[in-house]
């Protein structure tokens, strides 16, 4: 299996509960906390992430994450 | 006496030739160095509660809230500034383009004023819903990835409320303060007033027109690619990562901004000589914090350490009577003091229960010293404390939550959003400078470092030698005077806890 390379996600408080601020923290990639992301409307309407800079939304953080490992990979496979 | 009050939000102190003006940019302020010349230039000025509506709460009810609650409204047990203003018998005008006065759970600022003008649309206000599709290198620069989304606090709003500025007059400095003039001249007939002028400016976005755009730096100030709206955070990394060419213009436009502001600063002054007010008024002029524009690798007000780049502020006063005016004043003063200065020179009473002390002693001349400690910092986070001499920023605990305190359900980390019920509140009267009961929630807690950082900013102002984990005496006693200056405010046990400290 490919290496996954890591990745920069930005993380807002106000988006993620204690548990998922766990998940994220563990999660292998490089994660960035802030108290606010300034995506306010964003913020309010679902669970998002901020990924190489670019939102990422989904029902959960933890499908999230699973959407850009799954993207990791394919990438991964497209390089070989 | 009467008084007029302006904050300039985020005014960086570096950025001003008062004091010293420590940067690679010429950035003039005539307006501010002639008000310097009168009055008295306060050197060792510390901002509280961070960020914007919690330096209100403390300017205008003199809270030191952030011990015990986030961005908010006034609560039913504060004074508000105005309304002790009017019992006072002044008459009280509040001048802003601060939208943030009128938004979701920070009511309660405006109210008591006898009249108050909102100049509209400054950041993301509310205002203007067309164009649909407003210009588009300005959406590139403010950084609106997807301004057809009809979320709130869109960043296209920016573009739209500004879509028929056509000259530096649209601006919101030019209305602020020449609005704050006009008041002046037209309300002379009272026998005592309270201006309070509340300047957005020089928050972001820092979108300047002409000159002001171009005036500190050779690149095309409309070039999409150089954003003025970067976001908070490490300039090498993440959502706010930014070039040195992005940073270098970011800095051009905030100094172009505050050379803006100054100019229609100036109108106020102006019509003060005009109408010969130095007689009879007092002024003060303050910023709310700064703002990190790549200072030790930050940008914007993110969760960074609290260096002096966002807290120690300017601060001038002028006073018709004082034996300080144009003198430097080394004292250590703080935010929260000046709803009680306000109040002593407007001969109104200061509630007893306030952290709010008056500088008007200091100003007389009859004391050299006014307070041993000046405290700062976000709710849920770091405490931090000066004496003036050294800084210390102590690291909080993140399994430790923060609860908090208000009567309001908040959302405490959400602060501009729609308020959130708070399952978790219990009720009862939990704060030491009100019998009110309160509800009481807890929230989760960040910090913005991990080991205390400790800095002699007298031998060293830029905070580039930190001072704590070497054995320095200093790292004690000012650890000493941390629990000191939270025991006489009677801070919550459990702060204690979160912060590791004993009481």
């Amino acid at each position: 299996m490919a290496e996954q390379h890591p990745l920069e996600i930005n993380y807002c408080l106000q988006n993620i509960d204690p548990a998922t601020r766990a998940l994220l923290r563990t999660c292998g990639h490089s994660v960035i906390e802030d108290v606010c992301l300034q995506r306010c409307g964003r913020c309010y309407d679902s669970p998002y992430l901020v990924v190489n800079g670019a939102v990422v939304t989904g029902e959960s953080h933890q499908e999230i994450l699973e959407k850009i490992d799954a993207s990791t990979s394919t990438d991964d496979k497209d390089e070989t | 006496m009467n008084v007029i009050f302006i904050s300039i939000d985020s005014l960086n102190r570096h950025f001003l030739k008062i004091y010293g003006q420590p940067i690679e940019l010429d950035v003039p302020t005539p307006n501010l160095d002639r008000l310097a010349e009168r009055a008295a230039v306060f050197d060792t000025h510390y901002a509280g509660s961070l960020p914007c509506m919690p330096a209100r709460r403390e300017y205008f009810a003199g809270i030191q809230e952030f011990l015990w609650r986030p961005w908010g409204p006034m609560e039913p047990f504060d004074t508000p500034l105005a309304l002790a203003a009017r019992n006072a018998g002044a008459a009280t005008q509040l001048v802003t383009d601060h939208y943030h006065f009128f938004q979701h759970g920070s009511h309660g600022y405006f109210e008591d004023y006898h009249g108050f003008e909102f100049i509209r649309g400054h950041e993301v206000d509310a205002w203007q819903t067309a164009p649909r599709h407003p210009d588009e290198a300005l959406l590139a620069q403010i950084g609106s990835p997807d301004p057809d989304a009809l979320q709130f606090m869109n960043r296209a709003t920016y573009a739209r409320n500004v879509h028929t500025f056509r000259t530096e007059e649209d601006f919101f400095a030019a209305k602020v303060f020449r609005s704050a003039a006009d008041w002046l001249e037209r309300n002379q007939v009272y026998d005592k007033w309270l201006l309070v002028v509340d300047s957005f400016d020089v928050h972001e976005p820092f979108h300047c027109p002409a000159p002001y755009a171009s005036m500190f730096t050779d690149e095309d100030p409309t070039d999409p690619e150089l954003i003025n709206w970067p976001y908070y955070g490490r300039i090498d990394e993440g959502q706010s990562r930014l070039t040195d060419r992005q940073v270098a213009f970011v800095r051009a436009q905030f100094a172009g901004k505050v050379a803006m502001v100054d100019r229609w600063f100036g109108e106020v002054l102006d019509k003060m000589d005009e109408l010969n007010l130095w007689e009879n008024t007092a002024l003060i002029v303050t910023a709310d914090h700064g703002h990190y524009l790549g200072d030790h690798g930050w940008m914007g007000k993110p969760n960074a350490p609290m260096y002096n780049t966002l807290c120690h502020t300017p601060l001038l006063i002028w006073h018709p009577d004082s034996p300080r005016m144009g003198s430097r004043v080394s004292a250590l003063t703080a935010a929260v003091d000046h709803y009680a200065t306000m109040l002593a020179l407007l001969d109104a009473e200061v509630p007893q229960n306030v952290h709010s002390r008056s500088l008007l002693p200091l100003l007389q001349g009859s004391t050299e010293s006014h307070r041993d400690w000046a405290l700062y910092g976000y709710w849920a986070s770091t405490v931090n404390v000066t004496d003036g001499r050294y800084t210390y920023l102590h690291p909080c605990r993140e399994d430790v939550q923060a609860d908090c305190y208000s009567t309001q359900m908040m959302n405490p980390h959400g602060w501009f959003q729609p308020p959130k019920v708070q399952q978790e509140a219990e009720a009862g009267p939990f704060l030491p400078y009100t019998d009110s009961p309160v509800w009481r929630y807890p929230a989760m807690s960040y910090t913005r470092h991990a080991e205390p950082l400790l800095f002699d900013v007298q031998a060293d102002p830029k905070q580039e030698q930190n001072l704590a984990g070497a054995g320095a005496p200093e790292e004690e006693r000012m650890r000493a005077l941390l629990v000191e200056a939270l025991h006489e405010l009677q801070a919550p046990e459990k702060l204690y806890e979160r912060l590791g400290l004993s009481k």
